[in-house]
Formats: structure tokens, sequence, C-alpha cells
């Protein structure tokens, strides 16, 4: 009778102990897993795959394409500073050359800022490829937890942003200059005959008095 | 004289049956547990069974989708999705003007210029081109620039679109893991059916009867002799 008690109990001692063991081995079983899912992203992330190369390729792209619009708007703006100088007779002279050293300085002043704001968009990037393993990482945690699974498609968009630069034409770089203050009086004399009626579009040269009657003159 | 030595032994016939009652239904009741435990371990040995097997097929499928997208994120395969995606940019916003190596100074740009100094026409064909050359190299930037970031294919809404993918796979998976656990757990819930052995009535009318037994041989006044 105890026996057969005993026997009973077994079976049942037996199943659970099973049941144990199973457990033991599906968790090292995952563990496994595990480890082997995130060697392989660690391999594909962090494996030097995403060369320096892969990030400077981008970097020069966006510094080349703010540089190049910096250079044509220099390049330009000193063409007008040098004919505003010639014009008022300053081409040779410290006026010039203080024209000139301020337009270089505006230029290096924007490129620093250029290059300042490519090496953060390059750390963005950067970033943005730890997201996407950060991304990895969270679906193969998801993939052997079936209760972290429902968190993992709402956290992936998430991860992998990486910032935009600006791909407007930039506006205006470099601050006009103005030259020459014989230049300038010129334009008040100028305007002051023309308000005057000294000098209009009809008499440029001022000489005698033209008025319109609507009439045509003789 | 006679009569306490015949009940007595009617009373001890009738103990041994009461025991012999008793212990058989308690070893029909044990049988019937042990029979129902055996069952019981089957059912739960089968229903485990499935449980994992289903598990295993979900979490197959999770890490089938998991390992798709993870291949299309190699480093290679990344730069090789952005190359292509940088060439059709490139392509995309290239203005039709553009599209040939060599610009035509259009019939506005030309227009006034007849007959003008073979120089004046060379030189705008120079800014023309000049202008072309910068508009090229401007593409050209924007379309790599792009081609890493937010393009319709550009790297990041190409790795979104991936783990997005393999991300609502492993969800859907997942919800039915967790559906089958729980249909596991309902089951792991059923327990065995309970036997237990009942006292048998004609062992209490046996025991009763050995117990008058027993008075009338020791007083020798069984059934209320006087």
């Amino acid at each position: 009778m105890g026996g057969k008690s005993r026997s009973s109990n077994n079976a049942q001692l037996q199943f659970e102990m099973q049941q144990a063991e199973e457990a033991k081995q599906k968790e090292a079983e995952r563990k496994a897993r595990l480890e082997q899912g995130k060697q392989a992203i660690d391999q594909i992330f962090a494996g030097g795959g995403f060369d320096d190369a892969f990030y400077n390729k981008y970097r020069t792209a966006e510094l080349a394409n703010a540089t190049d619009q910096l250079s044509n708007q220099y390049n330009k703006q000193l063409d007008q500073t040098r004919y505003n100088l010639a014009r008022a007779g300053l081409s040779r002279s410290s006026a010039a050359n203080q024209a000139k050293t301020d337009l270089l300085a505006q230029k290096n002043f924007q490129d620093i800022g250029f290059r300042t704001q490519a090496d953060q968009d390059v750390a963005q990037l950067r970033s943005g490829i730890q997201g996407q393993q950060q991304s990895a990482y969270n679906q193969l945690y998801g993939t052997e937890d079936p209760a972290l699974a429902a968190n993992v498609a709402t956290g992936m968009v998430k991860q992998s942003q990486i910032a935009q630069p600006n791909l407007q034409p930039l506006g205006e770089l470099f601050k006009p200059l103005v030259i020459g203050s014989i230049s300038a009086g010129q334009n008040l004399l100028d305007n002051y005959f023309a308000n005057t009626g000294g000098l209009t579009p009809r008499n440029p040269r001022g000489q005698g008095s033209i008025s319109n009657t609507g009439d045509n003159p003789a | 004289m006679c009569e306490p030595m015949m009940i007595g032994i009617i009373g001890a016939v009738a103990s041994a049956a009461s025991s012999f009652a008793s212990y058989s239904a308690q070893q029909d009741a044990m049988n019937k547990q042990e029979q129902a435990n055996n069952a019981w371990v089957a059912y739960q040995r089968k229903q485990r069974t499935e449980a994992f097997q289903r598990e295993e097929e979900y979490r197959q499928k999770a890490e089938a989708a998991r390992q798709a997208s993870l291949q299309e994120l190699t480093p290679d395969k990344q730069k090789e999705a952005q190359a292509t995606e940088e060439k059709r940019v490139q392509q995309d916003i290239t203005p039709e003007n553009l599209k040939d190596q060599i610009p035509v100074v259009g019939d506005e740009l030309l227009r006034g210029l007849g007959g003008a100094d073979p120089m004046v026409t060379q030189d705008l064909q120079k800014r023309v081109n000049n202008a072309a050359v910068d508009a090229r190299k401007r593409i050209a930037n924007l379309a790599t620039i792009q081609s890493y970031g937010g393009s319709q294919f550009g790297l990041q809404n190409r790795a979104q679109d991936l783990f997005n993918k393999s991300g609502q796979d492993i969800r859907l998976q997942g919800d039915l893991r967790q559906g089958n656990l729980g249909v596991l757990g309902v089951a792991t819930n059923v327990e065995p059916e309970h036997f237990t052995a009942t006292p048998s009535p004609w062992g209490g009318i046996a025991g009763s009867l050995a117990s008058i037994a027993g008075r009338g041989m020791t007083s020798g006044n069984a059934f209320g002799q006087v």
C-alpha cells in the first residue's frame, strides 16, 4: 500500500524534476543565443565596417556644399570690393587692405562655423548608426523574450534619427562694405539735384530748364 | 457455553471482513489515484510538448525576421544602398538643362548678342559652363548628404523601414507566444483527479458485530442474556 503511494508521488516528482531540467536547458540555450546574437550585432556595428571613410564621405559632401557657396560669395564680394575701391580711388591704400582683410576674416569666421557644424553632423550620423545597433539589440531581446516583443516595434523609429544639415542655399554671408565717402557724397549730391529739378533723366547734365507741358518741343 | 464461542468466531470473521473491506477500498482508491496521476502527468507532458513546439516555431519566425533585417544592415549593404541612393537622388534633382554634359546656352541668354564680338559670346559660354559645373557639384554634394539621411531610400529611412518590418513580425510572433504561454498556464493549472477511500458500510456492520461478539465472549451474556 505504502509502496504504491510512493510510486504515484514519484511519477509527479519526476515530472516536476524533468520540468526543472527542461527549464534549465532552455535557459542555457536562450543565454547562448543571446550571447551569439549580441556578438553578431557587435561585429556588424562595432567591427570597423562603418569606417572613417564612410563618415568622411558625408562630412566632405556637407562641407563642400557649404564652402563652395561661401567661396562663391566671397569671390563676388571681393570683386565688388575691388570695383568699389577702384571707383573711390582707393585700390592701393590701407583702407583697401582693411576692406580685404575684413572680408577674409568674415570668410574664415563662416568657414569655421561650417566645419564645426559638419563635425557635429558626423557625430549625429555616428549616433544614428549606434541607434541602429541599439535597435538591433532590442530586437534580439524581443525575439528571445516575448514579453519585450510588444515594445520592439514602437521603439524603432526613434532610434535611428540623424541630423539633417541645412540644405537650403545659404543667404548673404558677407556684410557689404561702404567704400569711399566721395562716392557716398556724390550720391547725396545727385539725389539733391534730382529732387530739386536741377538734374532729371531728361536733362542729365542740368543744362537749361526743361519743363514738361505736355506739348511736343519744337 | 457454545454460544459465546460461536459468537466470538463470528465476530472475528466479521472483524477480518471489515479490515479486508477497508483495505480493499483504500487499495482501489490508490489504484485509481495512481492512474489519475499518470494520466495527469501524460496530459501535462503532452500540453508542454505541444506548447514548446509552438513556442519554438514562433520564436524561429521572429528570429528569421530579425536576421533578415540584420543582414540588410551590415556595413557593406548600407554602403551599397547609400551609393545606389546617391545616384538616384543625383539624377532625380538634376534640372533638365543640366542633364547633358555640355550645357546649352539658351536663346534667352543669347538674345541681343547677335553680331557681338566672339569674345563676348565665348565669355558667356564660359560663364554658363562655370555655373553648370558649380550646380553639378552642389547636386552631387546634396545627393551624397541626402543619401545618408532623409531621402526616399536614404540610409535613415531604409534602416527605419527594415527595423519596422522586422519589429512588426517580432511583435506579432511575441504576441502569439504570449498567448501560447497563457494557454499552457491554464493547462498547468489543471489538477489531477483526486480519489479518497470511503469506508464500506459492510465494514461498519461487521465491526459492530465484532464488538458485540467480543463483549459476549468476555461476559458470557451475549445478546442481552441474563
